[in-house]
């Protein structure tokens, strides 16, 4: 109950000390709101904005890249110009102009292999790298704290820095920003590249197999269980720029790979495009878990600004007895349409999908996941939890597709909403189709407000309407988070909080 | 004859209008994407659409014996009412659509929700079917038996029609009984109009022959504290297809959708529905349970909306299908839309097979395979056969259900 909800139900109530001081946690929450929101003053290398096939042939160019993969991007490039920005989704936005988008910005810097040799104009835009992640909290320096995960900083369109190489190439791991293993390792890239998410997938996709910029690859070579964390930072931070990522995760057989993955860009009026792609391959016994947590601008309260995040990410279990499972917190962008996916195609292999999604304010998201289940006695698990708080917008769209050799499929979706105030919008779009009378499906779901008892019950035991509203939504949450690892669980409490600031009432 | 047009006739030339630019309903429709009605197209454009065939005046009077529990029985030839045959009881009021066309029809069904040319064919062409109102108390239970009159007649399309009125608080219960034989389309809108308090039992056993198409359509608008009760049970047509929409329109108002279908051979058996959720607690509660057997595909679609500054509702959806056979395909699409926070909504929709340690359970107390089977398929339909308002319906239900099972081929027996 926000204190002026309170004041106009029960007029007679004197102003108590617990309403001030309510009141006060909020003014202070909403004075903090977005934190990642700065710029980072540095000097760019930028593609003029727009797309044409000049742009697909200049980052082309700007990489180095190798003859058949400018023809990849080229005939993707061409398979984009037939098709059509898809509409089906709930949301509401202007139509995305991209010609009006730069396609490519890099910082200027290139690899630093020895601080010395910079140059003062180097050396001021190295610091100001440097700073950007450690306000961001990412360690860029080996010997930091939270040494137990290796970092992949992208910046705009290029890799930055990444941590720990030399470690991980000890025991077979290649972690690197993909335009590296273009380079070194062609014929993996060569030979995974598209082929979960082939350019023709959808319009997005199509995009960004012709415009993609860096992002991270990852090969986890046959019983290695990878010795740590692996993550990636993206950072927005151009304006008018969009993002194009491309992550490439193969976990060959009996292998392990825990993938985290963190973003955020500054406060802008103008909306920036986010459309990446993500592919995971995983072979007989390989087990791959990728975490996100999504704290993209969401724009301000009235909706002015924020990003349009579009995202095709897809995982296939080739092999037996593989696992690839998918655990989000998406707490930021204006508009979220994303469904990581599960191919579970090895006899017995597992997929999994947990989300959290909050839209607060005008935020809206469409999302949710899709489990195809194509061999013998495979199983998937979906919980989402979405929150809509304010006017926020949310749809969880998920289908699970028993086929025909799926035989004792299983599949459990659970997906609850929980909404704050009376604007909020929650909406659940399933898709079940079952082709095979061994396989079990079962879904369900629930709908409802934050409950007025435990509100009450916390709120008599001292806690102010935020803090109590923060533990329900914590406990609602919870299923997603002990999936996480640690320190991102840490942060996506935190970013709840925050992103749940002034929607109490 | 002035050149003014009522508003119905207004309304038919917008609806013969709409037809023409839509035509069937293609699959690229989201609320039609597994049902392919090219089948229907291939049978229809051989005579050439709607063929009205003539009601022999030797109609047997077995074939319009009552049942029991029921106050009245109107008997429907080919989608024409045969009111010599027919038993009309005090208190209802029943207009032939042939003779007169009220000007309430078309405005319940509304033609700008509608996506697909179906419908509208139907209120354009429309020329058959009945308008029952009842004004009083409670008058019973009426059943609308609709048979064709000949198995061998020319392929024929009925464009029907059926339109209940209740006034306040007045209660009804209509059993609508689809057994016409031989091949033949059956295109049918139903409107319900339920004034403040009206209780409305509405019962319908789609059970054509297997070479006909069933396309119904059901809208209904809710007045206040007004209560509304489908039972749809669906066993025949090669294509039976069902369309529940229904409108609480004020507060109070409440409705209860129930659906038990069975799918055989190569059937296509698809129930969609969709539930406005207009005013202050409104509540609604759904449960569709299907068995798919051989090569049957069963086909689920609700979609619940809550309306923003509806608030106190409460909804919930649930769609339990049995697949029977390797061959059957389950589609299942429970949705919700919720535009306010002050609601409770939850809803469900699962895909199995029989329990086997139920099967070995009752194997290991010496009941055979075939029976052990049956029962457990009775025990899954029989949640929703129990609500059944008339119980010579429910006993119909069973028993028909029962035929199906013991004709059922392909059973495996384990052990």
């Amino acid at each position: 109950m926000s204190p002026s909800a309170t004041a106009t139900t029960l007029p007679t109530e004197p102003v108590t000390p617990a309403v001030t001081e309510t009141e006060a946690t909020i003014a202070e929450f909403t004075a903090r709101g977005y934190d990642a929101g700065f710029v980072t003053d540095i000097s760019t290398d930028t593609a003029p904005p727009g797309l044409r096939e000049d742009t697909v042939r200049f980052i082309s160019a700007k990489k180095n890249e190798p003859e058949w993969l400018l023809e990849y991007r080229l005939r993707a490039y061409r398979h984009f110009l037939t098709l059509a920005e898809p509409d089906w989704a709930h949301l509401n936005y202007d139509p995305i102009d991209l010609q009006d988008i730069t396609f490519y910005s890099a910082p200027k810097l290139k690899e630093i292999k020895n601080i010395d040799d910079l140059t003062p104009e180097e050396r001021a835009d190295y610091d100001e790298l440097i700073k950007t992640y450690e306000k961001l909290g990412v360690p860029l320096h080996e010997r930091s704290k939270l040494s137990g995960v290796a970092v992949d900083a992208v910046f705009d369109s290029v890799s930055v820095v990444t941590t720990f190489k030399e470690q991980l190439g000890k025991v077979g791991v290649i972690f690197c920003p993909l335009s590296e293993a273009v380079e070194n390792h062609p014929e993996l890239v060569k030979q995974y590249l598209g082929s979960v998410v082939p350019h023709t997938d959808n319009y997005f996709s199509a995009l960004n197999a012709a415009v993609f910029s860096d992002g991270s690859f990852v090969y986890i070579p046959k019983g290695v269980r990878c010795p740590m964390e692996l993550s990636t930072y993206f950072r927005i931070n151009a304006a008018k720029s969009g993002q194009f990522e491309r992550t490439l995760i193969i976990a060959e057989e009996g292998s392990y790979v825990s993938y985290l993955e963190g973003c955020t860009a500054p406060m802008r009026d103008e909306n920036q495009l986010h459309a990446a792609v993500v592919e995971l391959i995983a072979m007989d016994d390989a087990s791959i878990k990728y975490s996100t947590v999504q704290n993209w601008y969401p724009g301000d309260e009235n909706g002015v600004g924020g990003i349009y995040n579009f995202v095709t990410k897809r995982g296939a279990c080739r092999g037996k007895r593989s696992k690839i499972s998918w655990t989000q917190v998406e707490t930021g962008s204006a508009i979220t349409w994303k469904y990581p996916s599960c191919i579970l195609q090895g006899d017995d292999s597992v997929g999994e999908f947990y989300s959290v999604a909050l839209s607060n304010n005008r935020q809206q998201a469409d999302t949710g996941t899709k489990m195809v289940h194509i061999g013998a006695n495979t199983r998937s698990t979906i919980v989402s939890k979405g929150i809509s708080a304010g006017h926020g917008q949310q749809t969880y769209r998920g289908q699970v597709k028993m086929l025909k050799g799926a035989k004792g499929a299983r599949n459990y979706t659970q997906c609850d909403s929980l909404l704050m105030g009376d604007t909020a919008i929650a909406d659940t779009v399933p898709y079940i189709e079952v082709n095979n009378s061994s396989a079990q499906v079962e879904h369900e779901a629930s709908t409802s407000k934050i409950n007025d008892d435990q509100l009450f019950y916390l709120m008599q035991r001292g806690l102010s309407a935020e803090d109590a509203v923060n533990l329900i939504v914590n406990g609602f949450c919870k299923d997603v988070f002990r999936e996480l690892p640690m320190e991102f669980a840490v942060e996506a409490q935190k970013l709840l909080e925050v992103s749940l600031e002034g929607a109490v009432g | 004859m002035s050149a003014q047009l009522t508003p119905l006739a207004e309304l038919r030339a917008t609806a013969d209008g709409l037809w023409q630019s839509n035509g069937l309903p293609s699959p690229k429709l989201e609320a039609w994407k597994h049902t392919n009605l090219r089948a229907l197209q291939r049978v229809e454009s051989k005579t050439g659409g709607t063929v009205a065939t003539e009601i022999p005046s030797e109609f047997d009077a077995k074939i319009a014996a009552p049942l029991d529990g029921f106050a009245g029985t109107l008997l429907l030839v080919d989608g024409k009412l045969n009111l010599a045959l027919s038993v009309i009881p005090d208190g209802l009021t029943v207009v032939d659509l042939a003779d007169a066309a009220p000007e309430q029809l078309g405005t319940i069904a509304k033609l700008d929700r509608l996506q697909d040319g179906l419908t509208a064919r139907n209120l354009a062409q429309f020329d058959r079917g009945v308008a029952l109102s009842v004004t009083g108390h409670d008058v019973g239970a009426i059943e609308l038996r609709y048979v064709q009159s000949s198995e061998d007649a020319a392929m024929a399309t009925q464009e029907s029609r059926l339109l209940i009125e209740l006034a306040r608080h007045a209660e009804l219960t209509v059993v609508e009984r689809h057994i016409g034989a031989g091949q033949f389309v059956n295109n049918h809108v139903t409107e319900v109009d339920l004034s403040a308090g009206a209780v409305l039992k509405h019962v319908r056993v789609q059970h054509q022959d297997t070479r006909s198409f069933h396309l119904g359509k059901i809208a209904v608008r809710q007045g206040r504290d007004s209560r509304y009760e489908s039972h749809v049970a669906q066993f025949g047509a090669a294509i039976g297809r069902c369309d529940i929409e229904v409108f609480l329109a004020e507060p109070g108002a409440s409705c209860k959708l129930d659906g038990l279908y069975h799918g055989q051979g190569n059937q296509h058996i698809d129930n969609h529905s969709v539930i406005h959720h207009i005013a202050n607690n409104t509540t609604s509660s759904e449960l569709y349970k299907g068995i798919l057997d051989d090569k049957s595909t069963g086909i689920f679609r609700g979609n619940i909306l809550i309306y923003k500054g509806a608030s106190g509702c409460a909804t919930t959806q649930m769609n339990r299908n049995l697949v029977l056979s390797e061959q059957a395909t389950v589609h299942t699409k429970p949705q919700l839309e919720i535009d306010n926070d002050d609601v409770t909504a939850a809803h469900g929709a699962t895909v199995g097979q029989l329990d086997d340690d139920a099967l070995f359970y009752l194997r290991s107390r010496g009941i055979d395979a075939q029976t052990a089977h049956s029962m457990l398929v009775f025990a899954f339909a029989g949640e929703v056969v129990a609500d059944v308002p008339v119980e010579s319906i429910q006993t119909l239900l069973k028993d028909e259900l029962a035929r199906r099972l013991a004709a059922r081929t392909g059973l495996t027996v384990e052990g």
